[in-house]
């Protein structure tokens, strides 16, 4: 078992810089997930942890060893990779037994952890097939196989389910975080899916353009987004943001000359320019409530309902509301927020803007 | 899937393949048939008087120590040319896929001799190890070795194997490159974490997931060391000294047209056919099992 650190790491492909200074650190046996859009550097993150791609500048360490300059065998690392990359000549069996066999491991030591990784994963009977002759849903737990014979002191999930279907995956998630947990395993899985990240992690890492947003746990980040970039990325629809001015008590926010109160004063100038971000699931309607808002189209998804609209001029919010309600378009919907449930943000930097200490 | 073009007329069809299958005709299946008819007649010197014999220039041949010693010749000669052609052309594109770096660079002079007509190659070969001049034969001389391909029938053999080799592998060296940029770099990777290093990776995952390509060099190479290398044997050893370079396919010449002896060099041609027949049919047959990389 084994703690993985990272510190101020860099790396460039020629005059790219594609990672910015990441500083990480990853508990013993935790589960931590990288989440973020499709290129913001996820993928290179976990290869320079492999040793897959070289570091251009920084430190990473697993357990008390500086890694940088290993080779990926001598890392004591293991890696699922979203195409599975299993060795299509060779059967499932002798797929699991590669990296054992490569490391001189004792046959009967290489049949008892292939068999006994079969058990778990459920593929006993496909031991003497080809990967060529499995469902996908197969190809990954032998994949999965793979990594967890070799009992590495990390695993390493590159996107490992994106070629599924939509129940298998839900499905792979629950085993891979059950797997994981039984081992006790540090585990680092990336994801551009945000269920799977607030599934699957003990915390999640949230990547921006080769930069970190925030480290958190998945309600954590849910709740209390650090940034705008996060507020907009994590939740489905995402939060509604608009501009606003600081009330010059600094504990209430205006907005076209309507006022919402905050739960208490927060660290910002009176009188300043903020961004008020509210989660759609957030807003309640309430007769007489500060927010109207004038409905323009409504989606009745079953179990709820969401409807977009304008408040004042130009601001365009959604609302979420549980079971099917009979708001339609044309309609004005007062709607109220929950002090609490307000999130601010510092319209420069997109920081996050909390109640004064 | 099945890929059809219907047309309306009937005609039409037949007319637009009507090139293809008159230069068919023309130059393959009428000299083909002609050599078939011609394999089974014996000719006076002087062309006049022709008479039919049925089988009896090919037992001639198989009588004849001059074409068992062809025949050996070509064995020789085809498998060394296909093996050392393959295994240069191996390590090269083994060593040229592990660089990526410089790739293009190397790519483009390995590919260099591939565009070198037969002859001249063979012409280029000559002088490096002509005995007098040459300077292979010079530094041959310095270790000891003393080098007269003209005198000597092993190492004019040797000669033109090293000719021939030379100018198929770079057409060998071009498909093992693609076969092996071909196997996702994910598997790579894959087997780099399951500590294999490049060695052990190229034996246990990159030369199996090549196999299909191998199998169809070796087939192409084995037709060309039969057939096209004729060039090369004109240029460097006249098929000499003593016939030691005399591969199957310079026999045909030098009998038909040296010898004139055109039923005896029918006969051969026809043999010739029966080889080039067997081998496609293998590679048709055998080369449709592919190897799937997912
Ligand atoms: N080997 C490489 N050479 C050059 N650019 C690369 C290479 N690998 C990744 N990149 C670039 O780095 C950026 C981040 O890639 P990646 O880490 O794969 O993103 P993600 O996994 O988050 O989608 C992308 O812009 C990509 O084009
Ligand atoms: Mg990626």
């Amino acid at each position: 078992m084994a703690e993985v650190v990272v510190e101020s790491l860099h790396k460039s492909f020629g005059a790219v810089e594609v990672l910015k200074g990441i500083d990480l650190a990853i508990a013993d046996g935790e589960m931590m997930v990288v989440l973020g859009p499709s290129g913001c550097g996820k993928s290179t993150l976990l290869r320079l942890v492999a040793g897959l791609e070289t570091v251009t500048s920084g430190e990473i360490r697993i357990g008390a060893r500086r890694v940088n300059d290993l080779e990926p065998k001598d890392r004591d690392i293991a890696m699922v990779f979203q195409n599975y990359a299993l060795y299509p000549h060779m059967t499932v069996y002798d797929n699991m037994a590669y990296g054992l066999r490569n490391r001189r491991v004792p046959r009967p030591e290489i049949e008892r952890r292939v068999q006994e990784a079969a058990r778990i994963l459920g593929l006993g009977e496909l031991l003497r097939r080809r990967p060529r002759e499995l469902s996908g849903g197969q190809r990954q737990r032998v994949a999965m196989g793979r990594a967890i014979v070799r009992e590495p002191e990390v695993f390493l999930f590159d996107e490992p389910l994106s070629n599924l279907d939509a129940k298998l995956r839900v499905q792979m998630r629950h085993e891979i975080r059950q797997l994981q947990a039984r081992l006790g395993t540090t585990g680092i899985y990336v994801t551009h899916d945000q269920v799977e990240a607030m599934t699957l992690g003990d915390r999640l890492v949230v990547m921006n353009e080769g930069r970190i947003e925030q480290v958190g746990g998945p309600l954590e980040v849910y709740e209390r987004p650090a940034s705008l970039f996060v507020a907009g990325f994590i939740g489905s629809p995402p939060m509604n943001c608009f501009p606003a001015r600081l009330g010059e008590d600094r504990a209430r926010i205006l907005l076209d000359g309507r006022s919402l109160p905050l739960a208490g004063p927060v660290a910002a100038e009176a009188g300043a320019e903020l961004v008020v971000g509210v989660r759609p699931e957030h807003l309640e309607p309430a007769d007489g409530g500060p927010l109207v808002l004038a409905v323009d189209w409504v989606e009745i998804l079953g179990a709820d309902t969401i409807a977009h609209g304008r408040i004042g001029e130009e601001v365009r919010i959604c609302v979420r509301l549980p079971g099917a309600t009979s708001i339609a378009a044309g309609d004005r919907l007062p709607l109220a927020v929950p002090p609490e449930r307000l999130h601010l943000f510092d319209p420069r930097s997109g920081r996050r803007i909390d109640e004064k200490a | 899937m099945e890929k059809r073009v219907v047309f309306r007329q009937r005609g039409l069809p037949y007319l637009l393949l009507a090139p293809q299958l008159a230069v068919t005709l023309v130059f393959f299946i009428w000299p083909a048939s002609q050599a078939l008819w011609q394999s089974m007649l014996v000719q006076d010197p002087f062309g006049l008087a022709t008479q039919f014999v049925w089988f009896d220039n090919f037992r001639a041949l198989f009588g004849n120590p001059e074409y068992t010693n062809s025949l050996r010749v070509t064995a020789v000669f085809s498998f060394a040319v296909a093996f050392s052609g393959l295994a240069i052309a191996l390590l090269l594109a083994a060593m040229a896929d592990f660089v990526i770096r410089a790739a293009t660079f190397y790519k483009t002079m390995l590919i260099w001799p591939y565009a070198v007509a037969p002859a001249i190659a063979g012409v280029l070969w000559l002088f490096m190890f002509n005995p007098a001049i040459g300077i292979i034969a010079w530094l041959l001389g310095g270790v000891g070795i003393d080098w007269n391909h003209q005198l000597d029938g092993g190492q004019a053999l040797l000669l033109v194997i090293i000719a021939a080799t030379w100018k198929q592998i770079s057409y060998n060296f071009l498909f093992f490159l693609a076969g092996m940029q071909s196997i996702p770099r994910s598997l790579i990777e894959a087997a780099a974490i399951d500590g294999a290093g490049p060695v052990k990776r190229f034996v246990t995952l990159i030369f199996p997931l090549i196999s299909p390509t191998t199998f169809f060099l070796l087939v192409v190479n084995l037709v060309y060391a039969f057939f096209d290398t004729f060039g090369i044997i004109h240029a460097v050893t006249e098929g000499g000294p003593a016939q030691a370079t005399t591969t199957l396919v310079y026999k045909v010449y030098r009998d038909g047209f040296i010898g004139l002896d055109l039923g005896g060099s029918a006969a051969q041609s026809v043999i010739l056919m029966a080889i080039v027949m067997a081998l496609t049919f293998v590679q048709f047959r055998f080369i449709e099992r592919r190897v799937q990389y997912a």
